[in-house]
């Protein structure tokens, strides 16, 4: 029998255990959201290329070796291959015609002129590559009055 | 005590769930029996309980104690319970037959029952009290709380809420006595 004036003690002595059931939903619902907060990582929707290799270190070392290989093989065939070989006269003669053909008005002895020109036209020309400087240019102009006066 | 709790949500808070297996361990026995004792309910109160940790569950990150953690889940387990009461006694006056076939003095046998034969008597007497009067005098005697805290807790002054206990504690103890005055 509880006294009335003990009402605050005996409230205090209230205890209730909780039950099997409620322990189990609590801790569902902890494992639910513990699984969900280490696989915050999105869906996989299929490995891209670069994960494949990126994930196995065997891939890796395959994917290094695969493209140091392609880079020898090209290496090694560009120093293999010949320079260009000179153009035989017969196929220079078909290049002319080709540049005669297209001038049918200009008559056959000016044939080896446009072959001169289209000879000097290939050939470098130091002359036109090579930059005067505003300082370099009066020099070289006097030069040449002095070489005209002697 | 404080520190070991700080602990726990220092983990938490970091996103460590697992810590809170710790919590609900710890405190599972005293925040249900508040809940009870709050809704005279056994299996309501365990529902309430299980609502507040889900919500804990997922304020992992923003969680922030500035109290103790005893405190703050008793808070929670109040304002749930509160809540948990009002959609009840809408539910009664909806549906007004369902409250007319029980006797009120008799209250809820099973919930007085789980406290076994000694603190029977006092779980059909709180039954009896009202809500708001109960729910005072058990965060004040059960809670430990300060009248300051259940007065922010329930938005009302430190003297309503004072007023509140001095009557629960009187018709408590009239209702010990065999002086039912309702």
């Amino acid at each position: 029998m509880i006294s009335a004036d003990n009402v605050n003690d005996s409230i205090r002595k209230l205890q209730l255990k909780a039950s099997t059931d409620l322990d189990k939903r609590v801790h569902d619902d902890i494992s639910i959201a513990l699984a969900r907060s280490q696989g915050i990582e999105p869906p996989v929707t299929g490995p891209t290329i670069s994960r494949f290799i990126t994930k196995g270190r065997v891939t890796k070392f395959a994917v290094a070796a695969a493209i140091l290989i392609a880079f020898g093989i090209g290496f090694s065939t560009g120093r293999r291959s010949r320079p260009a070989q000179p153009t035989p006269d017969s196929l220079d003669v078909i290049a002319y015609t080709s540049i005669a053909l297209s001038y049918p008005t200009a008559p056959k002895t000016e044939d080896s002129f446009w072959r001169q020109k289209a000879l000097a036209a290939i050939q470098p020309r130091p002359h036109v590559d090579a930059q005067f400087t505003k300082t370099k240019l009066p020099g070289t102009y006097k030069q040449y009055l002095k070489e005209k006066k002697l | 005590m404080m520190l070991e709790d700080r602990l726990l949500v220092w983990k938490f808070n970091r996103g460590d769930i697992g810590a809170l297996r710790d919590v609900y361990e710890k405190y599972k026995d005293d925040l249900v029996t508040l809940a009870a004792a709050l809704l005279t309910d056994v299996s309501s109160a365990e529902d309430v309980v299980h609502d507040v940790f889900v919500s804990f569950i997922e304020s992992s990150r923003k969680f922030r104690l500035t109290g103790s953690l005893k405190g703050y889940l008793a808070i929670c387990v109040a304002n749930r319970a509160r809540t948990k009461n009002r959609s009840q006694q809408v539910r009664n006056r909806v549906l007004p037959d369902r409250t007319d076939t029980t006797d009120p003095d008799s209250g809820n046998p099973e919930f007085a029952a789980v406290f076994g034969e000694e603190l029977r008597q006092l779980g059909v007497a709180l039954e009896q009290l009202p809500y708001e009067q109960r729910e005072v005098l058990i965060l004040r005697s059960h809670g430990r709380m300060k009248f300051k805290k259940i007065a922010k807790q329930q938005g009302v002054s430190i003297s309503t809420v004072q007023g509140r206990y001095r009557y629960a504690l009187d018709k408590l103890r009239s209702m010990l006595n065999g002086e039912v005055r309702e």
